[in-house]
């Protein structure tokens, strides 16, 4: 036999088929509904708002990969994730330098700095979010924003809930995103797309779960407490789960696969600690539409500790 | 994941037939290191001794041909260390030269005379890619095993060398078995098997899963006994572990007196239907997968052992040795890459180790040689069994991190020795 030259590596020589371009396109497919149903509810503004992010995160990255000398690995769909994830939590009517200064601030001062995809010890969407919240909260803020798009009038529904308003929102529009709301506002939508994310195994379905365990705890025990001192309003807790980007929380902002644990006791806290403080801010903050990013990047910073939970290895004295 | 399920083969064995030239490397699993008995030019008669040692426990080396002596040279083993070889040529055909059959019940011999047969007939741990030979051994220890395991499974998909042994000669299996358990002085006899071919065995049985990796030794003899043993690379004093082709060849070598010439292997191509062919031992493997109808291209992976932790072999020339099992070629277009970047944390490894490491962090020590940190990450634990690898979303080379680190770690504890 002739002699050639082999493959030599170490094993496996199998791989089961997971990587992080196909985690990337499958949770952008999750987010389709979501995004179509925001595009078809605010108008072609909200595509606008969409497509800039995606483009801003994506030029960012590679710039950024190229000056660090880093490979250039926009095509694996993750700078793409961060910018639809983004776009979902602005109003369609969000003015484009803060759409980019948002994307910017996410994969340059969120992700890259810190060494890229797997060293970010925060979500970057939720960086360059909050960066924006605090800096240009009105143009940020649905009320606002939106007074100019034609046949959307009233208060966001968290605004209505704290206000007393309980009878302005509907929850069948709700879930769907028929609201004054931020361009992801179709809960139900988002709870489909995150549920079949969880079946495919490609989010951690503990946060998942624990973060709607803590954000139901939450809405149950607390959620009354929200409304107007001597408002003779109720609130019924399904209505609260849809009012804030609770479910876009739970099953994407949540479950970052590098700012999150790994173990199962230290995911269910961290999504637990994530869902009730998120809705502690939406019930009683300020910021209360800041709520569910708070919460997240606040029990991000516990990250490190919380994987310091681990049971003993098999083997060990 | 379906892959990683045992599927159950019922083929024919094939003999190899017109070997004419085996080389015989003097180490055949990882711990004998033997003498060579012959020299270049002498004669050698098939069953003859060519290796042999004064060190208890090492067991002979035999010449699988009626021949010549070719020569004697130093070669590379598949582990990278370099190794004596005896080259032989001649035939394979025609009786072999045995020992005197021991005849008498099991009960009515003695261990010693038994651990000598076994050791005069080259019956050593076979299989496994000589990681086997750490665990059992005939050297007597401060007490005897509590316990033997006979393995009639395989450790890992597409690899179907026990499981057909068992199927061929389920009855050889047993009383080798029980021969092998008088030698070494164990106390009880377990069979781990598959659901399906627990009828072929008596006694007592340990149920393996289908799946990957619940047939592998670590695994088997940490349920069986309930601990799991941390330092490895040697027999642990509590329960040793055999598969059913060493426990056949151990009867071969008591009743007929035919030492060790054969090996069974599964052979073929990573995505056909694997053959079972028993060759000489000796024999390149080009040689045997030319046989299969296997042609070997440019930048295609021959691997002896499984998918999950066999060694890819840098010569398809390399002989078959008492350690091989198998070998498959995998075709170039079919090679996967794993790839140098950093870990996203998804989580997948730990969910998957069947040692319950937080396997994200460890290979990140192991990564950048931090062999105290990966051992506080319970690197001891690990028994390379490749899973977190194969369901890694970065594509990181996780075992190969992880050998690395061992590697160090045994460096490091030699020079302190």
């Amino acid at each position: 036999m002739k002699q050639h030259l082999l493959t030599v590596s170490a094993p496996p020589f199998w791989h089961g088929g997971a990587g992080i371009p196909r985690s990337s396109y499958l949770s952008l497919a999750a987010l389709v509904p979501a995004a179509a149903a925001g595009v078809l509810h605010y108008g072609i503004g909200a595509l606008g708002v969409i497509s800039l992010s995606v483009a801003a995160c994506m030029v960012s990255e590679a710039l950024m990969q190229k000056v660090l000398g880093r490979p250039v690995t926009i095509g694996d769909g993750s700078a793409a994730l961060t910018g639809v994830l983004l776009a979902l939590l602005l109003p369609a009517g969000a003015p484009w330098w803060v759409v980019v200064a948002a994307a910017v601030s996410a994969i340059v001062v969120g992700k890259q700095i810190f060494g890229g995809l797997g060293s970010h010890p925060l979500n970057p969407v939720l960086v360059g979010w909050v960066m924006i919240r605090i800096s240009w909260p009105l143009h940020l803020d649905p009320d606002v924003s939106l007074v100019n798009l034609s046949g959307l009038e009233g208060l966001s529904p968290l605004a209505a809930i704290r206000g007393g308003y309980t009878d302005l929102v509907n929850l069948n529009g709700l879930m769907l995103g028929e609201v004054v709301g931020p361009i992801g506002s179709a809960g139900l939508l988002v709870l489909a797309g995150g549920v079949a994310l969880a079946l495919l195994r490609v989010i951690k379905w503990e946060v998942s779960a624990g973060f709607l365990a803590g954000a139901i705890l939450g809405f149950v025990l607390l959620g009354s407490r929200a409304l107007p001192a001597g408002s003779d309003a109720s609130v019924n807790p399904l209505v609260l789960m849809f009012a804030g980007p609770v479910m876009l929380g739970a099953f994407f902002l949540a479950t970052d696969s590098t700012s999150s644990p790994t173990r199962p006791a230290a995911m269910w806290i961290y999504g637990a600690g994530a869902g009730f403080l998120g809705v502690l801010i939406q019930l009683f903050g300020s910021y209360y539409d800041a709520g569910v990013p708070f919460g997240i990047l606040l029990v991000s910073l516990a990250g490190p500790l919380l994987d310091k939970i681990r049971p003993k290895a098999l083997g060990k004295e | 994941m379906k892959r990683l399920a045992h599927k159950s083969l019922s083929a024919e064995t094939k003999d190899l037939a017109g070997v004419d030239r085996v080389i015989l490397p003097l180490r055949q699993t990882d711990r004998d290191i033997l003498d060579p008995a012959v020299s270049p030019g002498q004669a050698v008669e098939r069953g003859q001794v060519v290796g042999e040692s004064k060190q208890a426990g090492l067991s002979f080396l035999h010449s699988p041909l009626s021949g010549e002596v070719r020569s004697l040279f130093s070669t590379v083993a598949p582990d990278g260390q370099s190794v004596q070889a005896v080259e032989i040529r001649g035939e394979s055909a025609g009786p072999a030269k045995t020992l005197a059959p021991m005849t008498d019940e099991v009960d009515s011999l003695s261990p010693e005379a038994l651990r000598a047969r076994l050791r005069e007939a080259g019956v050593c741990p076979l299989g496994g890619n000589g990681a086997n030979a750490a665990y059992a051994s005939l050297v007597p220890g401060e007490s005897p095993p509590g316990m033997l395991i006979v393995l009639c499974t395989d450790e890992e998909p597409l690899v179907q060398t026990q499981a057909q042994v068992l199927q061929e000669v389920p009855e050889k299996v047993i009383e080798g078995a029980t021969l092998y358990r008088k030698a070494c002085g164990a106390g009880r006899l377990v069979f781990a098997v598959t659901g399906d071919r627990k009828s072929l065995v008596s006694g007592e049985t340990l149920l393996v899963g289908e799946r990957y990796p619940s047939a592998l030794p670590e695994i088997l003899m940490g349920r069986a006994t309930g601990t799991y043993a941390l330092k490895q690379g040697r027999p642990r004093a509590d329960v040793q572990l055999i598969n059913a082709e060493t426990a056949a060849a151990a009867r071969r070598a008591v009743r007929e007196g035919l030492p060790v010439l054969e090996k069974l292997l599964t052979v073929g191509l990573d995505g056909g239907q694997p053959a079972l062919v028993r060759v000489p031992l000796g024999t390149p493997l080009s040689r045997v997968l030319e046989q299969s109808g296997i042609t070997v291209g440019r930048g295609d992976r021959v691997f002896c052992g499984g998918p999950l932790r066999g060694r890819a072999q840098f010569d398809p020339e390399a002989p078959v040795t008492k350690a091989t099992d198998s070998v498959f070629v995998q075709k170039g277009g079919h090679v996967f890459r794993y790839e140098d970047v950093a870990c996203i944390g998804c989580g997948a490894c730990v969910k998957v180790c069947p040692m319950k490491i937080q396997v994200n962090m460890m290979t990140r020590n192991c990564e950048y040689g931090r062999i105290g940190e990966a051992v506080r990450y319970d690197l001891e634990s690990c028994v390379e069994c490749g899973l977190c690898a194969y369901v890694c979303t970065a594509r990181r080379p996780l075992l190969q991190y992880i050998l690395f680190a061992k590697n160090e770690k045994r460096k490091a504890e030699r020079t302190q020795a």
